[in-house]
This record gives C-alpha cells, sequence and structure tokens, in this order.
C-alpha cells in the first residue's frame, strides 16, 4: 500500500478567490451610453419680455429669496435705476405676461420690487469711473433723462443733465402725488443715480430749440427727454387760471407748493378727463377738501389710468360723469361755472358723436386734465436722440425708463461701433448677461406645475380709504418681510434657475451640480433627459450628442 | 465528559451545540425533525445562545443559514430528502458564496412514491455542488463530524453536509461520549471570518461575474477542495489529540489481505462489518472500506487501499438513473489508471429503506465469482 | 419639499449599470440617504441584479448581498439574526427586490419573514414585469399591459396583487406605498421605516423606460401620473392605526392619461381603457378617496 500525503491549509488569501466587489462602478462611464445630454440654458420670462426695461424679474427674486439683497438690488438696478419708484407707480405690465397668470394669479411683483427698491434706496450703487472721452448732453431731468444719464454714466460716460426746473426727477415729482409716490423716495432715488459719479446737473436751464443747436455743436451726443409739457387743446374751453385750469399745472403746482393748495378747499371742481393726470388731480383735490366730478366721453373702463387709480378714486368718492363732454361753459355771477354738458354715442375717429342727453352742472372750478403734447418739434439724427413721452407720447414711466435707457445704448453702441440690433431683437432689450442669439421665452406648458402648489396671491394692504381722504399719506402699505417672500416663493422662476435643485434630485447618474446655475458630469450622464423635464422652469434643454 | 445514551439525531444537535452557532435556521422534516426540536429545546432554555429562527420552508431555512453565515457568523441548518432538494438553488450559492455553512442532512429517499425511509439519494443527487459530504456511520461519529465540519468548513470557505441514515442512525439509541464545552473551545476557536457583511468595510458579495472571472472563481473552488484534504486531516489530528478519537477521510476493516472489499458509506457500514466478521470466520479473506468524505473525494487513498485487491463489491445506496451508482461511479474513477485492476461490482443494495441483513452481504461475497462487472447488481 | 435640504452625501456611486432613466436606480439613491450606512442590501434576483455593477466593481456604498430570486427574505432574516446576536441591533437590513420577486417568487419568504415579525424592511421596487429577463408579466402587471409574455395585453380578467393589503395582513410594523416622483412623502415613509421596529415593507412604483415603452425623460412623469390618476395609490399603516391616504390629488385625472403615456397601454381601444377606469373608480371608492 503506497502511502499517500495531502497538502495543508490554503494559503491563499488573494481576496480574487471571492465574488466580493471592492472597487467602485466608476470605471464605467456611463456617458458613452448617451444620445442626448442635457444643457443648462436660462431663458426669458415672459415677464422680463412684459417689462418695458425688461427687468430680469425671477433673478432678482431668487437673490431676495436667499437673503442676498444686495444682490437683489444688483440685478434690479442693472435694467432700472428706479426700482423703488416703480414698485409704486408702475402699472407692472411684467403681471400681464406672468406665466402663473392662468395657473392660479400672477406674481405681485410690483409689491416684491417695491420692497426690494425701498432696501435699495440705502444701498447707492458703485461710483462709476470715466472711460471715454465722449461727453452727452442730456436734456429733461425726469425719469427718461434720468434713466439715460445713469446707464451713460454707469457705463464710463461724461454727462451734462439739463432741467428746466431748479429740481429733478420731472413728472415724478410734480406729476405723482404724494400719496401715490412719496417725495423722499424719489429724491433717494436721484440722490443714488447721482452717486454713480460722471454726472453733472445743470438746473433752471430750460434748453429750446435753438440752445439745442448749440449743444449738439458742444457734445458729442445729445439726448432729449423733455416729456410733453404743453397742454392739448380742447374745443370751446380756454385755461383762463381763473375757473379753468390746466391739470398738468395744476398737479404741478399742487406737488411742489402746499400753500396754493390752500386755494382749493371746500368746492365743487369738475375735471375733464380719466386719464392718469386727471385721475391724479381728482384725488389729490378730495384730499384737499373738495368734491370732484370727473367728466369723461369714454366710460371709465376705458379710461388710459391705471386699474388701482380708478378704483381709488371711487372709493375715495371722486364722482363720474361716463360718456359726457362740455359743450359749453358759462361763469355766473358769483364766478360758478355752469356746464352744459352733452352725451356721447360714440367716439370716431378720435371725435365724440353726440347724442341728444343734455345735462347741466354747476362747478366752482373746472380741470383740464385730457392729456399733454410736445412743446417743440424735433427728429433724431446722427447726434440727437430721442426718449421718454418726448419720444413717444403719453406713457407710463417704467416706458419712459426705458426708452432712456435704450437711447443710451443706442449712443454707446454709435460711440463703440456697434450694431444696436442684436440688443433689441423681438423688443427684447437686455443690459444683463444673456444669450441674445437664442433667447426664448418660456411659455406656461414649459412650467412643470407639479412642483407648485396653488396659493393665492398677495392682497396688497392700503390704507383705510377714511384715513386717507384728508391727507397725503402713501396709500398702499409697506409689505412684511414675511409676506412679500411668501409671494416671492410663488414665481415660478420661468427660464431662470434658481437653484432649486429639482434637477439634481432626480437625476438617477447623480451627474448634477448646482451652483450658480447647473453643471453635467457629461463623463456619466446617460442623456435619459429627467432633469429636463422635472425642471420646473425649463433651464435645461436635450440636445443631440454623438 | 460524559457518557449518555442518545438518539442519532440528538447526538448532532449536542455537536451543533457545541459549535456555538449563532443562527439556526430549520423547517421541520422526517426524519430530521428531533435534530432541531433539540436545538429549539436549547435555544429556548438558554443552553444556547443562538437565533433560531422558525422558517416556512427549507429553501428560507438554508437561505437564512447564508445570510447569518454571510453576516459573519456561524450558521446550522439540517434537512432531509425533500427538503435538501428544495434547497438545491441555495445550496449552489452558498459555494459560490464560500460560505462556511453547516448542514446535517438526515438521508432519506426522495418520492414519488412518499417514502420516509432511508436512502443516499438525496444527498448524492447534490454531489456536484461544491459542498463537502461526509457520511456518518455511529451517533459518536456524527456528534464528533458536525463538530469538526465547523473547523474545516471556516478554514476551507466552503460548506458542508454532514449525512446521517434517516432511521437508522437518526432514530437510535447508541451510547456516545459527550465532550466538554472546554474541549470543544479548544478544538473549535471562534469563527472570524475575512470577509463579511460589514457596515464599516462595505462590501458587495456576489456581483454579477464575466465569464473569465466566474471560470477563476469556480477553478478557486476546485483549488480548495484539493486543498482540503490537508485541512481535514489537521483537523482529525487535532480531534485525536484533544478527544482522543481518530477519523480519517476513509475508514477500513480488515482490508490489508482483504480479497472481497465492501466499499460502503453510512450506518449500513455496521451491518457490512457483522458480515465480514461472519466471512473471515467461513475463511473468506472479506475486507471493508468505509467512505467518510465522499466529497471532496478521497481518490488517492481509495486507490492505495483497492489497487491490489482481486474483488471490490460497491454498496451503493442510491443510483445515477441511466448510469451507476455514484460510490461505484468514483471507485473506478480512482482506478481507473491502474493496469491490474480489480473486478469492480456495482450493486444496488437498498433505496427507499429496504431492509438489509447481514445474510445478504455474505451471501453476496459468496457468490462473487459470479457477478458480472459491466452491468448495475440488484438485489432479488 | 425643498431639495436645498435634501443631504447631499451619496451612497450610490457613479456608473451603475440601470438604463437611462431608470426608476430602480433613482429609488435607491434616496432610500440610502434616508437610511444611511449602517445598511445592508440584500437583493435578489432583478434588475438591480445588473444595475449593482460587474465584479468587481460595485454600485453601492453600503454592504450588498445578492442572493437567488425567492430568497430575499429569509436571508434578510438571517443577516438580522446574526447581527441581533452581534449585538448590533441597529443595523438596518434591507431587501431590495423587484416586483417578480416580492410578488411572485419570492411571496413565501416575505410571507414568513412578515409573520415572524422579522426586524427587517422589504422594499420592493415595482416596474410591473419581469424587466430584467426582457419584459415578461408578473402578478404586478396590471390588467391590459402589453409585455412578450403578453403580447395582446395582460388579460383584463387579471387584477394586479394587492400586495399592500397582502403584507398588511401579517400586521407589521409597518406598511407603505410610494413613489419617488413624490420625494417628501417618499422620505417620509423610508424615516419612518427605518425607525420602526420589526416588519417594515415598503412597495414603490418604479418606472421602467424600456419596458413601459416609454421616453425615458417621462421615467418620473409617469410614476407621477400613476399616483395623480389613481392607478397607484400612496399609503401607509402602522402597526395598530388605520390604513392613511398620505396623497390625495385635488382631483384624480382620467387614466387614460397616465395609460397612453406608455407604449405598452397605446394598443388599448376606448372600451378597454373606460373598463380600466371603472375598476380604477371603484378601487378609489373602496378607499374613500372618490
Amino acid at each position: 500500500m503506497e502511502s499517500v500525503e495531502y497538502q495543508s491549509v490554503i494559503s491563499d488569501k488573494d481576496i480574487r478567490r471571492f465574488p466580493i466587489s471592492i472597487t467602485t462602478t466608476e470605471i464605467n462611464l456611463t456617458g458613452s451610453w448617451r444620445f442626448s445630454k442635457p444643457v443648462f440654458k436660462e431663458k426669458v420670462s415672459p415677464c422680463s419680455v412684459g417689462c418695458p426695461a425688461n427687468t430680469n424679474i425671477p433673478k432678482y427674486i431668487f437673490y431676495l429669496l436667499k437673503n442676498d439683497m444686495d444682490k437683489a438690488v444688483e440685478i434690479l438696478r442693472r435694467e432700472n435705476p428706479f426700482p423703488a419708484t416703480c414698485g409704486r407707480v408702475c402699472p407692472h405690465f411684467c403681471q400681464a405676461k406672468c406665466n402663473r397668470k392662468d395657473y392660479d394669479g400672477a406674481v405681485e411683483i410690483k409689491q416684491i420690487e417695491r420692497f426690494v427698491g425701498d432696501y435699495a434706496l440705502n444701498v447707492p450703487p458703485q461710483k462709476a469711473k470715466v472711460m471715454s472721452n465722449k461727453s452727452i448732453a442730456v436734456v429733461g431731468g425726469g425719469p427718461a433723462g434720468l434713466s439715460c444719464a445713469y446707464f451713460l454714466a454707469v457705463n464710463g460716460y461724461k454727462v451734462d443733465l439739463f432741467e428746466k426746473e431748479n429740481f429733478l426727477g420731472g413728472l415724478l415729482v410734480y406729476g405723482i402725488p404724494e400719496y401715490r409716490l412719496p417725495r423722499s423716495v424719489v429724491k433717494r432715488e436721484i440722490e443714488n443715480i447721482l452717486s454713480v459719479g460722471n454726472i453733472e446737473v445743470h438746473l433752471g436751464n430750460e434748453i429750446n430749440i435753438d440752445t439745442l443747436e448749440e449743444l449738439k455743436s458742444n457734445y458729442d451726443a445729445v439726448f432729449v427727454g423733455v416729456g410733453l409739457s404743453k397742454d392739448r387743446e380742447v374745443e370751446n374751453i380756454k385755461v383762463d387760471n381763473r375757473g379753468v385750469f390746466s391739470g398738468y399745472e395744476l398737479l404741478k403746482r399742487l406737488n411742489t407748493d402746499l400753500e396754493f393748495g390752500k386755494r382749493f378747499s371746500g368746492e365743487r371742481i369738475g375735471v375733464i378727463g380719466a386719464g392718469n393726470v386727471a385721475m391724479d388731480v381728482a384725488r389729490t383735490l378730495i384730499r384737499l377738501g373738495n368734491d370732484v366730478e370727473i367728466i369723461y366721453r369714454r366710460t371709465l373702463r376705458e379710461a388710459p389710468s391705471f386699474e388701482d387709480e380708478k378704483n381709488e378714486a371711487l372709493e375715495e368718492g371722486v364722482e363720474i360723469k361716463e360718456k359726457r363732454v362740455v359743450e359749453d361753459l358759462q361763469y355766473d355771477t358769483e364766478g360758478r361755472l355752469l356746464l352744459k354738458l352733452r352725451g356721447v354715442d360714440r367716439i370716431e375717429n378720435g371725435k365724440a358723436v353726440l347724442n341728444k342727453i343734455k345735462e347741466d352742472c354747476v362747478v366752482d372750478k373746472l380741470i383740464l386734465a385730457t392729456g399733454q403734447v410736445r412743446a417743440f418739434d424735433i427728429d433724431e439724427d446722427d447726434k440727437v436722440f430721442l426718449g421718454g413721452d418726448f419720444l413717444h407720447g403719453a406713457r407710463t414711466v417704467i416706458e419712459a425708463i426705458a426708452s432712456g435707457k435704450q437711447a443710451a445704448f443706442r449712443i454707446m453702441a454709435k460711440f463703440e461701433g456697434r450694431d444696436f440690433s442684436y440688443m433689441d431683437k423681438d423688443d427684447c432689450f437686455f443690459r444683463a448677461e444673456r444669450d441674445f442669439d437664442e433667447y426664448k421665452v418660456v411659455p406656461f406648458e414649459r412650467i412643470n406645475l407639479h412642483y407648485f402648489e396653488k396659493q393665492e396671491p398677495l392682497k396688497i394692504d392700503k390704507l383705510p380709504k377714511e384715513e386717507r381722504v384728508n391727507n397725503f399719506r402713501e396709500v398702499a402699505l409697506k409689505p412684511s418681510l414675511e409676506k412679500i417672500l411668501g409671494e416671492a416663493k410663488r414665481c415660478f422662476s420661468c427660464g431662470v434657475c434658481n437653484e432649486c435643485k429639482t434637477c439634481w434630485f432626480f437625476c438617477p447618474d447623480m451627474c448634477i451640480g448646482v451652483h450658480d446655475g447647473v453643471e453635467f458630469d457629461y463623463s456619466f450622464c446617460k442623456g435619459c433627459g429627467v432633469c429636463s423635464e422635472e425642471c420646473p422652469r425649463g433651464v435645461i434643454d436635450m440636445v443631440e450628442d454623438k | 465528559m460524559v457518557k449518555d445514551m442518545v438518539l442519532g439525531s440528538e447526538a448532532v444537535a449536542l455537536g451543533v451545540k457545541l459549535a456555538r452557532p449563532k443562527v439556526i435556521s430549520a423547517y421541520p422534516i422526517t426524519p430530521q425533525t428531533h435534530i432541531i426540536e433539540r436545538l429549539s429545546e436549547m435555544v429556548d432554555n438558554g443552553e444556547l445562545d443562538a437565533s433560531f429562527i422558525r422558517v416556512e420552508s427549507e429553501l428560507s431555512a438554508i437561505s437564512a443559514a447564508m445570510g447569518a453565515s454571510q453576516a459573519g457568523v456561524r450558521a446550522f441548518t439540517a434537512t432531509s430528502s425533500h427538503g435538501l432538494a428544495l434547497m438545491h438553488e441555495v445550496l449552489h450559492w452558498i459555494v459560490g458564496a464560500r460560505l462556511p455553512v453547516v448542514l446535517v442532512n438526515a438521508n432519506r429517499a426522495i418520492g414519488s412514491p412518499w417514502n420516509i425511509w432511508t436512502d443516499q439519494t438525496d444527498s448524492m443527487s447534490q454531489r456536484d455542488l461544491g459542498w463537502l459530504q461526509v457520511y456518518c456511520e455511529t451517533a459518536q461519529e456524527a456528534l464528533d463530524t458536525v463538530l469538526q465540519a465547523f473547523y474545516v468548513a471556516e478554514k476551507v470557505l466552503l460548506p458542508i453536509m454532514v449525512m446521517i441514515d434517516g432511521f437508522i442512525l437518526s432514530h437510535t439509541l447508541e451510547e456516545v461520549v459527550i465532550p466538554t464545552q472546554e474541549q470543544a473551545d479548544e478544538f473549535l476557536p471562534p469563527y472570524e471570518p475575512g470577509y463579511f457583511l460589514d457596515i464599516d468595510n462595505p462590501l458587495s458579495f456576489g456581483n454579477a461575474a464575466k465569464g473569465d472571472v466566474f471560470y477563476n472563481l469556480r477553478k478557486d473552488i476546485q483549488r480548495s477542495m484539493e486543498a482540503s484534504f490537508g485541512i481535514i486531516n489537521e483537523a482529525h489530528n487535532r480531534f485525536d489529540d484533544i478527544f482522543g478519537r481518530r477519523y480519517d477521510l476513509i475508514d477500513t476493516y480488515f482490508i490489508d489481505d482483504a480479497e472481497i472489499v465492501f466499499v460502503i458509506a453510512g450506518a449500513l457500514t455496521g451491518t457490512v462489518r457483522v458480515a465480514v466478521d461472519k466471512l473471515r470466520n467461513m475463511g473468506v479473506k472479506a475486507g471493508l472500506l468505509k467512505i467518510r468524505y465522499f466529497r471532496p473525494f478521497p481518490s488517492d487513498l481509495v486507490r492505495s487501499y483497492l489497487a491490489d485487491k482481486k474483488h471490490v463489491v460497491v454498496l451503493n445506496r442510491s443510483l445515477s438513473f441511466g448510469s451507476a451508482g455514484q460510490i461505484t461511479q468514483e471507485i473506478k474513477n480512482a482506478l481507473y489508471f491502474e493496469e491490474d485492476k480489480p473486478s469492480i461490482y456495482d450493486y444496488v443494495l437498498s433505496l427507499g429503506g429496504k431492509e438489509v441483513f447481514v445474510e445478504d452481504v455474505v451471501k453476496l461475497a459468496l457468490n462473487v465469482g459470479n457477478l458480472e462487472t459491466s452491468k448495475i447488481l440488484w438485489r432479488e | 419639499m425643498d431639495f436645498r435640504d435634501v443631504k447631499n452625501i451619496e451612497y450610490m456611486n457613479q456608473g451603475d449599470y440601470a438604463c437611462p432613466g431608470c426608476g430602480a436606480g433613482l429609488s435607491m439613491r434616496h432610500a440610502l440617504k434616508v437610511l444611511g450606512e449602517k445598511t445592508i442590501i440584500v437583493m435578489p434576483a432583478s434588475c438591480w441584479s445588473i444595475i449593482a455593477g460587474v465584479f468587481p466593481t460595485t454600485a453601492l456604498q453600503v454592504p450588498l448581498m445578492h442572493v437567488p430570486f425567492a430568497t430575499a427574505a429569509a436571508v434578510a432574516s438571517g443577516v438580522k439574526n446574526a447581527y441581533k446576536k452581534k449585538g448590533q441591533d441597529d443595523v438596518n437590513v434591507v431587501c431590495w427586490a423587484g416586483d417578480g420577486g416580492t410578488f411572485d417568487i419570492g411571496l413565501q419568504a416575505l410571507s414568513g419573514a412578515a409573520e415572524r415579525k422579522e426586524d427587517i424592511i422589504y422594499v420592493c421596487y415595482d416596474n410591473e414585469a419581469y424587466m430584467n429577463t426582457g419584459i415578461q408579466r408578473s402578478s404586478a402587471t396590471p390588467p391590459g399591459a402589453w409585455t412578450t409574455t403578453t403580447p395582446t395585453g395582460n388579460p383584463l380578467i387579471y387584477e394586479k396583487k394587492d400586495m399592500f393589503n397582502i403584507v398588511a395582513s401579517h400586521n407589521p410594523a409597518y406598511v407603505a406605498t410610494a413613489t419617488i416622483a413624490y420625494p417628501d412623502d417618499f422620505y417620509l415613509k423610508f424615516e419612518k421605516a427605518k425607525n420602526a421596529k420589526g416588519f417594515r415593507f415598503i412597495h414603490i412604483l418604479s418606472a421602467c423606460p424600456p419596458g413601459w415603452r416609454i421616453d425615458s425623460k417621462d421615467s418620473v412623469k409617469a410614476m407621477r401620473l400613476a399616483v395623480e390618476s389613481g392607478m397607484f395609490v400612496l399609503m401607509e399603516k402602522e402597526q395598530g392605526k388605520p390604513i392613511r391616504i398620505t396623497y390625495k390629488p385635488e382631483r384624480f385625472i382620467p387614466v387614460r392619461e397616465y395609460l397612453l403615456l406608455q407604449g405598452r397601454y397605446r394598443h388599448l381601444d376606448k372600451n378597454t381603457i373606460n373598463e380600466i377606469q371603472i375598476r380604477v373608480n371603484e378601487r378609489l371608492k373602496d378607499l374613500d378617496l372618490s
């Protein structure tokens, strides 16, 4: 029998003997599976398009929510140096375009802007250095002129600003009553604009058609934004400053001279017109203790004044005679005015077609507020640039600001030999760093509604009407931070990344980083597209990738 | 150390207890049930500090044992027959996972028709898994082998199946020397796995492997099987040193000068021993080779004993239908390269508990000259 | 839920083998964020057997054990009992199984573990068919759905097995349905499961773009529409408390919108869709949801 020997123990400690995985799957570069890839592409929110100044609303709301107020102010000022003003008097075209409108009501951008704007009052913009040897004359110290001067100054241009009054602000000061726009706010915003430097202000310096020629020869460019300073004439009625006044002039006086206001008290006053000037005059006179009746040739619903103004005026006791014109007027023996009113059937080609209704009406004073026209005519040429109401007729403050800004950029584009057209494609005008070539407005359909619970818009708190008729306190009350943040959270942030991290959360491949936008790890991204589909606001696009 | 009269199944339970497993999972099946009844009792009365999982099937029994083993503790289960068959898939998995699970199988026939009596079809059907297989003859051997099994399995990192014959061994009272816990502890150190489901060292076990990797893993299992002979010998030596009882891969009886050698595994060895005694008294040079370890199969050792014999009668208690008895196949395989091989008889001795008497074996030896080697031999 | 508050730490590695847009990969990623590092995953045959990576790599940063198809709950029982005996009872032992491994082949082991009140968390990620083997019908496949073994649609007389109630009838510590399309619900339920003691079961709906025949980008959307249409109801039951619906849409959308997003239902005619709608309505009525 042979002997059998066996080798002893297993000495091989090699882990390969066991089906144990110790290294990571990171050697498997799954990015190679991909047919399409996600790219981060911020887009344009409809509100930004709605805003004449194209304010990047979602972005400043993002910073507001991030509690980075300074950055919010910076974003806001990038497009508009008057946020506190606009937060009060702007009709917020943005809100009409808001994608949330069809869901549960537009975001109350106005209130948010006001909140950030008020914060901005105490945060002056950075001083700018002179970077160009060109000098520009800006004529008119209203919102258009100031806006134009601001954007030129920030970009390093020297500006001489000419204003015929002995104060800056134009309509913001004398056209809009204190209870809608406190003087202190305007004053502070103008100070902030001037704090940029590069702007020399020449007050009490009225420019007419002759002196304009002089400016043209002394400056490299001239911006004219002097607004509309002449009343539109009304048939049969002449301003005589006895019983018949210009609404525009009156508002200017009332807003700048308190003593003057005392001459209007306890009277019955008629106002012809229903634009913003008419409303402002009417509401101012109410506050001075008068009865006010608006006489308007259309219905109030058709009136060009802001809805807020109409409603607040009615709340405050302004009466309205719709579809009436003043056919004739006479002073009676006591110096009162007897108005002969006629009913209006319809308006044809701007003219009232009268019907048979006749009506008499007695007032102590009559205010003409039927609009203003240019004081002089001038066209743009290679040196002259126009802006504000002077250019496009009576419009809103934000439109004046936008047109001043636009003029500033047209002027700079000319000096810098750039084509301006790339900046204003599709009426959208941005200074902010965005991709103009491919910008797209995010439609409602691109919003992933699943991520938004329905929530009523913020109700604006107003001074009770009994507390506002006898004083000039601001009607719209300052909203609380809590309410503002609540409202800000409603913003879809269409097309603008607000670092919500939804893409990161739903990425099955852990390929997404969110820091100042979205980054993708293309080594592992399998190109599933979930990030793009789930993004609540459409900032991720899928593009073909071979 | 005490001596006691215990059932074979109880001897197993005592062996398990001495090995201090942490998790036992089991499902009842005749004739294994006494093992787990006894173990539940030990766990419930605190004699044994282990979790006893009363699972809902044998599949779950072996699965839970596998989970426990992968979690790094000693795990045990017992079953029989249909139960073992139901475990089949997981038995494979445990080998691939290299887990030292110890399973005691009470050998029993598999239906249909129903049959609760012993044969080795159940465990022989599992011979190709990569489990080590040991067949026991006595209650003492069962107890001792269970203890050795943990030692060997944990060193080889392969599972072991310990077989006791249903009823014949499981339900028979025998005198057994019961080792003390101190002795057992000296023999079997605490289980310290190299790799397990460890939250401090997170590893993944069983991830999909490609062909070349899989091939090598399987090669390693075979290498471990081959190397396990050494470990088994070491275990037997240690066991002898500590307990004074000697075991080997195989056991022999009157083999040195034998002309007719019976080869058998399991409890019927006892019957054959008596037959050999009888034959020797009659002047016939009969001998016996008992297979203890069927996996790994100790071919070299078997050849060293059988190469120069005249007749080798293999007494199978199972067969691979369409081929031969599994033990016969191994014996033929072991002797293949011998020029002057013995005549090898492939005998199906018993299936499903068909009774085997000493006389049957004696008759077989006396008749050996007339037997055919070319086909399976059946009893009358 | 504000995703900015979700912890940044990942317990999954990049480079996993899930198909683009796979709901199962995404669900695991977030489940682990809740469960944390003291977690052991036991995984029966399923898509995840592949997703987890090829030897010697792994997609998980927690211990993982692959196990045969039918055995998950039993293996997990063994693992948990082992850990108990080691004195580390605070480890989460989690079965991560597909619908085949839960509704079908693994049901027995699951029931056993649930009945024994094993202290494990069983997660079934339900993609409603045997996706890993190439889209074959399981007992989780909804009526009408196309699979390769129901080429003309899963017979309408079949009903998707009500796994929630099957498990709930074992009176476990916690049972819930969830889907990652509802992150706050998903996180809350895993948190509850993690903190409860005893048998816990979470049935998560998990979109399978190839199997559902949807664009991978619509993966989360599909899971969402399943809930919004009432095809999959988010609910939970804590031991000793009644069933609670955890999310109810303002108004259920028609199942049509959910079905027709997916290629596997696109062969359905109007009547069949109506039939499915009626059944959903009945179920919602039973749950006091309509």
